[in-house]
């Protein structure tokens, strides 16, 4: 049987955990594992059993004198033990100002610290993803802000977890003074940032699988290096028995936090590589706005997305080897369009020489929409020039840009980009 | 200077340096203390094991050899020091006790 359960509300409620372990032991269930969010029981005999928790590292000789005074050991949560008895013997702990010494090293200022360290390089990481983005750019898909918002995500969790561990140093440091501790706010409190912290960690594990059967490599990479390290981590635990104190824990999930990031990191520096080549590759020096090739969208200092077109409607290979065609060109476009109203970017293309174009404004979703608000529209063929809020715009084929050449007239430059307007 | 924990030793701490003017391991230590409160005070293993390093880096207490695989502590000069301290404090509370109720 597996149940459930949360170390920063068991430090707090140990007598309620003990009364509970006893529970199950008298209905037949015994407490078999501590995991980092579980407890494994086992089914046996119902016995009344005594339950026990300790604080302290255990030394050889410690083990020896509790197995000889009659505690069994069960396991361990990092120096959280756990023993039972068929006696009832003295409580370990029997000194309040001793047992809050013990939790107060327990919950380490310096797990603490690299808790918000990790928040830190996850607030930076999604702040620098985020970066040419718009806060409603979530709402188109876009892999870099979901991304972004995931860094976020996984900050505000480490920075709960970190309060819960300072409240709790605090609380033992009173109660070890004597002064009267709020236990039931505090409790409703860890409860509370352990739901919001659970649902965020449900919803990135679905986001994660999601955006890794994007990439299959990344995702099977990311597969190997957790199981690897988890065998390590299992190898490791059975050559020291179970007694050991699991202080390799927190070690073990930088390491794997360290390794995703990583990952990640190496994922994105490919990616751009590889994007940048095949925009050097298939950039033309000087060409029509119909032909998509030509663009080249900035976004975050190290990040190029080249995804401009919409994927349900073609790939972006599909649209390279087809871009002449008027519906896939069309495709791409209103793809453009939508990226450009959901990401900050300037706007402005260079199209070789000093000619530079930029896309309708943000508000402006569709051609039809801009011709309705247009102050100026002129039709020739499948050309078209339209001035909307002072600024004149070109359409020819399915392309619509803004058009400015330094030194001339706006209206002169679009018809020098249009040539036989 | 000692950690904010030991300005005052609660009874634990108190029996635990008390019982090492001898050199004593863990478990007879407990047995000990048990003996001299008349089963007054019981120490749990927890309790002595948190304590023992903590005594020995602030120097009250130190090892002297092994005996079967365990360690034996003896109480050192500061240990007497912070008991005696410790007395005289509980001397003039008492002394200020008997001056108010005057028993």
């Amino acid at each position: 049987m597996i149940r459930i359960h949360d170390v920063k509300l068991d430090v707090l409620n140990q007598e309620r955990l003990v009364r509970r372990f006893e529970a199950l032991a008298r209905k037949g269930w015994r407490l078999n594992r501590v995991g980092d969010f579980f407890f494994h029981f086992k089914k046996a005999e119902p016995k009344d059993l005594h339950y026990y928790i300790d604080f302290n590292r255990v030394t050889p000789e410690y083990a020896e004198t509790l197995k000889a005074m009659g505690y069994h050991h069960i396991d361990a949560w990092r120096t959280m033990h756990y023993y039972c008895s068929e006696k009832n013997l003295p409580p370990l702990d029997s000194d309040p100002m001793v047992m809050s010494m013990s939790v107060r090293e327990f919950i380490d200022p310096k797990n603490i610290a690299l808790i918000l360290i990790c928040a830190g390089i996850q607030i930076v990481y999604g702040w620098m993803l985020a970066l040419p983005f718009e806060w409603y750019s979530f709402y188109t898909g876009t892999l870099q802000f979901v991304f972004s918002l995931s860094m976020y995500a996984i900050a505000f969790i480490l920075i709960l977890d970190a309060i819960g561990d300072l409240l709790i140093r605090h609380a033992f440091a009173k109660m070890s003074e004597g002064i009267p501790v709020h236990r039931n706010r505090l409790l409703f409190f860890l409860r509370m940032t352990s739901v919001i912290a659970g649902v965020l960690a449900a919803f990135l594990c679905v986001l994660l699988i999601v955006v890794d059967c994007q990439r299959p490599l990344v995702l099977l990479l990311d597969l190997a290096w957790i199981l690897l390290l988890y065998v390590i981590r299992a190898v490791f635990n059975h050559k020291t028995g179970s007694i050991a104190d699991q202080r390799n824990r927190y070690a073990f999930n930088l390491v794997l936090f360290l390794v995703l990031f990583g990952g990640d990191l190496i994922y994105l520096g490919l990616t751009r590589n590889i994007s940048e080549q095949k925009i050097q590759t298939e950039l033309t020096p000087y060409g029509s706005f119909a032909d998509p090739n030509e663009y080249v969208v900035r976004t975050s200092p190290f990040l190029t997305i080249t995804e401009f077109f919409d994927p349900a409607k073609g790939t972006y290979e599909e649209i390279i080897a087809d871009c002449r065609n008027e519906k896939t060109a069309q495709v791409f476009f209103e793809g453009l369009v939508r990226n450009h109203a959901a990401m900050n970017v300037d706007g402005y293309f260079t199209l070789g020489n000093d000619l530079s174009v930029s896309l309708l404004p943000d508000e402006i979703w569709s051609f039809d929409q801009a011709v309705a608000e247009a102050d100026l529209h002129e039709k020739k063929g499948d050309q078209e020039i339209l001035k909307l809020q002072g600024r004149m715009y070109a359409r020819k084929g399915t392309g619509v840009v803004c058009i400015h050449l330094p030194g001339k007239d706006e209206m002169d430059a679009v018809k020098y980009y249009l040539q036989d307007f | 200077m000692a950690r904010k924990e030991f300005e005052t030793l609660t009874p634990q701490m108190f029996y635990i340096l008390l019982s090492l003017k001898e050199p004593h391991y863990g478990y007879e230590i407990m047995q000990k203390i048990e003996a001299a409160t008349h089963g007054n005070l019981t120490v749990g293993a927890g309790t002595l094991y948190a304590l023992l390093p903590k005594f020995l880096e602030e120097g009250y207490i130190r090892t002297a050899g092994e005996e079967k695989r365990r360690k034996l502590y003896v109480l050192t000069e500061d240990g007497k020091k912070k008991l005696k301290d410790e007395v005289k404090k509980l001397v003039k509370m008492t002394a200020d006790y008997r001056e108010v109720f005057g028993e």
